[in-house]
């Protein structure tokens, strides 16, 4: 074996196993057949276009294709993960513009604006809305590029730009908005949505079912605003993470299907469900370090109370699911379906 | 198979397979060809498509083969990618046709471009 050969056989083992068995030995054949037609007689290392395109196969086969039966199913939990965290994103925006606008028509008092204001605010959440939207239609490109402008305005206040508290609350970073760890772990659950977008929705990918997410998506704006007219007049519950519980619920409402039998489990349900409620965790902790914080007389006994239970809550949901997804992903056959 | 048609890589793949049952190296080159070297696919490219094809049922391994001591595994395309392709073509070509008759009408004959400059 050359040191070449030795060189290409590394290289493939970025791919998983099971492709790995059955494609290594036509792999190296064929890189070692252009190689001797390209570049002959030269014994250096795999050409970076070379190291690019298998490193690109890897993560179709691990992520993204239907090569295997294991790797089927991450492919379908970054979708689910997506979608999620995008329906989500759009119930919160919706519930927001359906708020700023009852606002706007109700109140007696001139209003004053900004562009930024604009721009952070209602431009974020029709951008958030109009990615869902355009991903339910089929428009994957557009969809990605839609939720990637969504989560720019998430990054200004790591950029400096001074925007107001009110701006900054409506584009999700709450506490201490000059910090960048705040910023992260508020935008948390928005980054990992597009990373599973970009992973999972690739030309290949099945669509989402319209109709279903559509209805979905409704009814999350729908429960979130009534959540958040009856968050006005008790600030208090503004301590509570809406997305948190939000899919605290959905994964016990599955929870609860699936042992009634009225659906059938899905190890990629409980992966993504995990995953999107563990998301929230990050923002959900800082908030209660957050009340921890506050002298004994403001932090009333019912803020540590819904703090405390909403955490529990979270993350009971996330290790029970990771449980039950981790023992029954294990039992996913790896090998790859042989093509013909 | 994806509502959203072939690639264009996929296309020259799968019209490459139609022709003949080919090896991988064999398909890397007639691409190359094919497409006036336009299209250059690189091998992890190729099992990228090849997979995608393989899983839409548009190919199927055809036979191995042992080559100097190296393994070889021919694909052929299956009826399927046969149609597919046909409609791919017959898509493509209404859209030519299409285009041809507006640059027509302008008084452009299509050609490639040549550069910027």
């Amino acid at each position: 074996m050359t040191r070449l050969e030795r060189r290409y056989r590394l290289l493939l083992r970025t791919l998983p196993r099971g492709y790995r068995q059955e494609r290594e030995e036509e792999m190296v054949a064929t890189f070692l057949a252009y190689r001797d037609e390209h570049r002959p007689g030269e014994d250096g290392w795999p050409a970076w276009p070379e190291v690019y395109s298998t490193a690109g196969l890897a993560l179709r086969t691990r992520l993204i294709e239907a090569g295997t039966p294991r790797s089927q199913a991450l492919g379908h939990v970054a979708r689910l993960i997506a979608l999620l965290g995008l329906v989500t994103q759009s119930a919160l925006a919706i519930g927001g513009l359906q708020r700023g606008l009852v606002t706007a028509l109700t109140s007696s008092q001139s209003l004053s604006w900004s562009w930024q204001a604009l721009l952070v605010g209602p431009g974020r959440s029709l951008v958030i809305v109009a990615s869902v939207a355009l991903l339910i239609m089929g428009r994957c490109r557009w969809a990605k590029f839609s939720a990637l402008a969504a989560a720019l305005p998430g990054l200004v206040p790591l950029t400096g730009c001074a925007i107001g508290q009110s701006t900054l609350l409506s584009c999700g970073v709450s506490a201490n908005p000059t910090a960048a760890g705040s910023v992260i772990i508020n935008n948390l659950p928005l980054w990992i949505t597009i990373g599973c977008l970009y992973l999972g929705f690739r030309r290949e990918a099945p669509l989402p079912k319209p109709g279903q997410w559509l209805l979905t998506l409704f009814a999350a704006a729908q429960v979130l605003y009534l959540f958040d007219l009856f968050t006005v007049a008790r600030p208090i519950w503004e301590l509570v993470s809406i997305p948190g519980w939000a899919l605290s619920a959905a994964a016990t409402a599955y929870f609860a299907l699936v042992a009634a039998r009225k659906v059938e489990y899905s190890t990629a349900w409980a992966v993504a469900l995990a995953v999107s409620a563990a998301a929230t965790l990050p923002a959900q902790y800082a908030s209660w370090h957050h009340v921890l914080q506050w002298p004994t007389m403001l932090a009333s006994s019912l803020s540590r109370t819904l703090v405390d239970t909403q955490i529990a809550v979270t993350t009971l949901a996330v290790l029970a699911l990771a449980a039950l997804a981790a023992c029954t992903f294990r039992r996913t056959p790896s090998a790859r379906i042989h093509n013909s | 198979m994806s509502s959203r048609g072939l690639s264009e890589q996929a296309f020259l793949v799968l019209t490459v397979l139609v022709e003949h049952p080919q090896h991988g190296y064999a398909v890397l080159r007639m691409v190359d060809e094919l497409s006036d070297g336009r299209v250059q696919l690189r091998v992890g490219t190729l099992y990228g498509v090849l997979d995608r094809l393989a899983n839409d049922g548009l190919v199927e391994l055809d036979r191995e083969e042992v080559h100097q001591g190296r393994l070889r595994r021919y694909y052929r395309a299956t009826d399927k990618g046969v149609r597919v392709l046909g409609a791919e073509t017959h898509r493509l070509a209404a859209n030519v046709n299409a285009a041809t008759a507006v640059l027509g009408a302008r008084g452009v004959q299509p050609k490639a471009l040549g550069g910027l400059a």
